[in-house]
C-alpha cells in the first residue's frame, strides 16, 4: 500500500513541478501568438496559393526549358530555339523574386538560382575561364561550376548575348550543358516547393511568415530603389551601365520591374487576398495609398524607357513608395521590422 | 481502526517520501539545465514597442528577465565583474553612462556627460586600473578623443581625455595591449548625429597606448569606417575588424569589409562569390579559443563565420546564417558557441563547430546593436 502511495505522489510532484518549470520558460516566447492566430488564414493563403503557384509555375517553365536542351532540335537550331523558353523561365523567376528566405536561401538556393548583379565582374571573369576549359575539353561536372555560370542569368547569356558563340561551337555539348543546369534549377524548386508543402504541416512554423512577407518586400523595395533601377542609369561618360543591367541580352529589364512590381501588388494591392486584405481590415486609408502608388510604379515601369527622364520619374515614385510602405505597413500589421540594417551604427 | 491509522501513516509517508524524491529530482534537473546553459548572463540595450530605449539582462536560457528602462538608447554594455557591475553607455551623441547591478539591472550612478563631450556608444573597463575608458566627440572641435573615469566608491569620477586625430572612435580596448576602432566619421554638432565627412573618411584601427600609432586600410577608401573589432581570447596579436561602407552606390561597396590584423599584417578576409555583407558588419566576436570568428551583416540578415585554419595560418570561410536583422553577437563558454540577437527581438544560440543552432527566446522588443555575455 505504502508504495502505491509513495509512487502516486512522487508522479503527481515530478510533472507538477516539470509544468512550472516549461510555463515559466515560455512565458514571453508566446508573445506573438495571438496575431499569429488572428493570420493563420492569410498564412495558409500564402503558403498554398501565393507561394505554391508561383513555384509550381516556376518549375513548370524550367522543365520545358529542360525539354527543348534534350531534343534533337537544340542541336541543330541553337540557341534561338531556347529562347522563348528562357523568357518563360526568367520572368517566371521574377514573379517569385521578392521571396528571399525561407527554403529557397537554405545553402545559398537563392543566390545559386539568380547571381544578380554581378558587382564585381565575376560572371565575365568566370564566363572567360569557362570559354578557355570549353576550347581545352577540361569541362568540370555543372555541380562542380561556380554559380556565376550555372544561374538563371548565366542561362539568359548563353542563349541570347551576341558574344556567346564559343558556347555553342559544339552545339551538342552546349545542349547538354543546359539541360544539367535547368535540371539542378527543377530539383531546387521542387524541394523548395516541397519544404513549403511540409511547412504548412507545421503549426510551429506557422506564426512568422507574413511577418516574414512584409520585411522581405521592404527589402525588395529597397532592392529596387538602389540596384535594379539605378542600373538603368547613364553614367558620365554618357555610356549605359548596360553590363548591370537585369538580363540585359534578352532585353527583359523593363518586364522583370513590372513583374516585380506586379508580384508586390498582388501581395498589398488586392482587398480580398493575402495581405493586401489584412491591411484594408486594419487601415482602409493605408491599404488605398499603397494600392495606388503600386499601381503608379507598375504602370511606370510598363512604360519605362532607357532615358534619363523615365528612370529619374520611377526612381521617384519608388522611393515614395518605399517610404511610404516603411512608414505604414509594418505598424498597422504589427511587424517589428528591426532598425540595425539602418542605424549606421 | 488499526488498518485506517496504518493506511493514514503509509499515506503520509508516501506523500513525503515522494514530494522529497522529487524536490531531489528537481534540483538536479534545474542544477543539469543551469549548467548546460552556463551560470553566465546576457546584456543588450533595446528598443521598446512604444521606441523607448532600455537595457535587458537574462540568464543564458533566456529566464530570469529584467528590463530597465532609459531615457534613450543604449549601445554598448559593459561588464565591470571585479565589482557585480555593468556600464551602460550611451548610444552616439549620448549623454550618459549608467553604473548598474548584475543581473538585476538597478541603477547605482549615472553620469552625464560633460558640457560639449558626448559620448559614441562604446567603453572598456580595465580591472587593473580599475578605469573606464569611453569613446567620445567634441562636436565644437568636430573632433573625437577618449574619455577616462576611474570608479571611486560607486561613482565615475572623470580624470581626463586624450583627443584623437579627426573623426570619432568607436568601439575601443585598452587591456594589455590598446586598440582603437577609429571611424573617422565626424557628425554634426547639433547632437542630431548626422555624418558629415562620408566619402573623405580616414578610418584607422590605433594601436599604441599612448593613440600615436594607428593601421590604415591597406586600400584607402574613403567611405569604408572601421567600427568594431574583437580580440583574440588568447593572442594579444591577433584582431578583427568590421568595417562599414557609406559608398551611396551599392554596387561599388566593399562587399567584404572583414578583416584581420595578425601580428603585424592586416588581411581581408575572402568569402564565396555571390555571398552579400552589403558593406556593413554590425558587431564582430571570436568564439572562447579563438578558433572561430562571427561577423553579423544586418543589411543581409547573416552571420558570417570563419575558422582558424592552422595550416594557412589564417580564417577561411566556414559556414553562413541567415536571421533578419541580425546584430549583436557575444561568445560562449564553449568552443563554437555564439549567443545572437536580432532587431526582431529574437535571441539565439549558435553552435559554429555543430552548425546548429536554436531559439533561445523571442520578445516583443527589439534588441540594439550589441550584446554583452559574461
Amino acid at each position: 500500500m505504502r508504495f502505491k502511495y509513495i509512487f502516486v505522489a512522487f508522479f503527481a510532484v515530478v510533472a507538477a513541478m516539470l509544468f512550472v518549470q516549461k510555463a515559466t520558460l515560455r512565458t514571453t516566447s508566446s508573445d506573438g501568438n495571438n496575431k499569429a492566430k488572428q493570420w493563420k488564414k492569410t498564412q495558409e493563403q500564402l503558403a498554398s496559393e501565393f507561394l505554391s503557384s508561383r513555384y509550381s509555375k516556376l518549375k513548370a517553365s524550367l522543365e520545358n526549358l529542360h525539354e527543348k536542351t534534350v531534343s534533337k532540335n537544340c542541336a541543330t537550331k541553337g540557341a534561338p530555339y531556347l529562347q522563348q523558353a528562357t523568357v518563360d523561365v526568367l520572368l517566371g523567376w521574377a514573379k517569385i523574386e521578392m521571396i528571399h528566405f525561407g527554403p529557397i536561401d537554405h545553402e545559398m538556393g537563392y543566390t545559386k538560382t539568380y547571381f544578380w548583379p554581378d558587382k564585381h565582374k565575376a560572371m565575365s571573369r568566370h564566363l572567360n575561364k569557362l570559354r578557355i576549359d570549353l576550347r581545352y575539353n577540361q569541362v568540370r561536372p555543372v555541380q562542380e561550376l561556380p554559380l556565376t555560370v550555372t544561374g538563371l542569368q548565366a542561362i539568359e547569356h548563353y542563349v541570347f548575348a551576341k558574344d556567346a558563340f564559343w558556347f555553342w561551337k559544339k552545339p551538342s555539348h552546349a545542349c547538354k550543358m543546359l539541360a544539367q543546369i535547368t535540371t539542378l534549377h527543377s530539383r531546387r524548386i521542387q524541394n523548395t516547393l516541397a519544404s513549403w508543402q511540409k511547412w504548412k504541416a507545421d503549426p510551429k512554423q506557422q506564426k512568422s511568415l507574413a511577418r516574414e512577407f512584409v520585411q522581405a518586400s521592404a527589402d525588395f523595395l529597397e532592392k529596387i530603389e538602389e540596384i535594379k533601377i539605378p542600373a538603368a542609369k547613364k553614367n558620365p561618360a554618357k555610356k549605359h551601365r548596360r553590363k548591370n543591367l537585369e538580363a540585359p541580352n534578352a532585353g527583359l529589364s523593363a518586364i522583370i520591374l513590372r513583374e516585380n512590381f506586379l508580384g508586390l501588388a498582388e501581395l498589398f494591392g488586392d482587398p480580398n487576398n493575402y495581405l493586401g486584405k489584412l491591411l484594408a481590415k486594419e487601415d482602409t486609408a493605408v491599404f488605398k495609398k499603397i494600392k495606388d502608388k503600386l499601381a503608379k510604379v507598375t504602370s511606370l515601369a510598363e512604360q519605362l524607357e532607357p532615358n534619363t527622364d523615365s528612370i529619374r520619374s520611377i526612381l521617384s515614385e519608388t522611393q515614395k513608395l518605399k517610404e511610404l510602405y516603411l512608414k505604414n505597413v509594418p505598424s498597422v500589421l504589427g511587424v517589428q521590422m528591426g532598425f540595425n540594417a539602418s542605424d549606421g551604427d | 481502526m488499526v488498518t485506517e491509522a496504518s493506511n493514514r501513516r503509509d499515506f503520509l509517508t508516501g506523500c513525503l517520501t515522494g514530494l522529497g524524491s522529487a524536490f531531489a529530482l528537481w534540483v538536479a534537473y534545474s542544477y543539469t539545465l543551469a549548467k548546460n546553459n552556463g551560470d553566465g548572463r546576457l546584456y543588450s540595450g533595446i528598443i521598446t514597442n512604444e521606441q523607448k530605449g532600455g537595457v535587458w539582462s537574462s540568464d543564458l536560457s533566456g529566464g530570469t528577465v529584467r528590463i530597465e528602462e532609459l531615457s534613450s538608447r543604449a549601445h554598448e554594455i559593459v561588464a565591470i565583474e571585479n565589482r557585480q557591475l555593468v556600464l551602460v553607455v550611451s548610444r552616439r551623441h549620448g549623454n550618459f553612462l549608467q553604473l548598474r547591478k548584475e543581473g538585476s539591472l538597478k541603477m547605482v550612478s549615472e553620469t552625464l556627460n560633460p558640457k560639449g563631450v558626448f559620448f559614441c556608444g562604446h567603453a572598456y573597463y580595465d580591472a587593473p586600473s580599475d578605469t573606464v575608458y569611453t569613446g567620445e566627440t567634441y562636436p565644437d572641435l568636430q573632433q573625437g578623443g577618449i574619455g577616462r573615469y576611474k570608479i571611486v566608491g560607486q561613482q565615475l569620477v572623470r580624470m581626463g581625455n586624450q583627443l584623437l586625430e579627426r573623426g570619432n572612435p568607436h568601439q575601443l580596448y585598452f587591456g594589455k595591449s590598446t586598440w582603437v576602432a577609429h571611424g573617422g566619421v565626424i557628425t554634426s554638432p547639433d547632437g542630431a548625429g548626422k555624418k558629415l565627412n562620408l566619402g573623405k573618411l580616414k578610418s584607422k584601427i590605433i594601436y599604441s597606448a599612448r593613440l600615436s600609432k594607428a593601421l590604415s586600410l591597406p586600400q584607402e577608401n574613403g567611405w569604408m569606417s572601421l567600427r568594431h573589432f574583437s580580440c583574440h581570447p588568447q593572442s594579444l596579436n591577433i584582431v578583427a575588424v568590421g568595417g562599414q561602407d557609406y559608398n551611396p552606390d551599392p554596387l561599388t561597396r566593399e562587399n567584404s569589409p572583414m578583416y584581420v590584423w595578425s601580428y603585424g599584417a592586416f588581411s581581408q578576409l575572402s568569402i564565396p562569390v555571390g555571398v552579400e555583407t552589403g558593406g556593413h558588419i554590425g558587431s564582430v566576436c571570436f568564439d572562447t579559443t579563438g578558433d572561430f570568428l562571427a561577423f553579423s551583416c544586418p543589411k543581409k540578415n547573416k552571420i558570417l563565420v570563419f575558422k582558424y585554419t592552422p595550416t594557412a595560418a589564417s580564417y577561411r570561410f566556414y559556414d553562413l546564417w541567415n536571421w533578419r536583422d541580425v546584430c549583436g553577437l557575444a561568445r560562449g563558454h564553449e568552443k563554437g558557441i555564439f549567443y545572437v540577437t536580432t532587431g526582431t527581438g529574437r535571441l539565439l544560440r549558435l553552435d559554429a563547430g555543430k552548425k546548429t543552432n536554436s531559439e533561445v527566446r523571442s520578445f516583443n522588443f527589439s534588441f540594439d546593436n550589441h550584446l554583452l555575455s559574461t
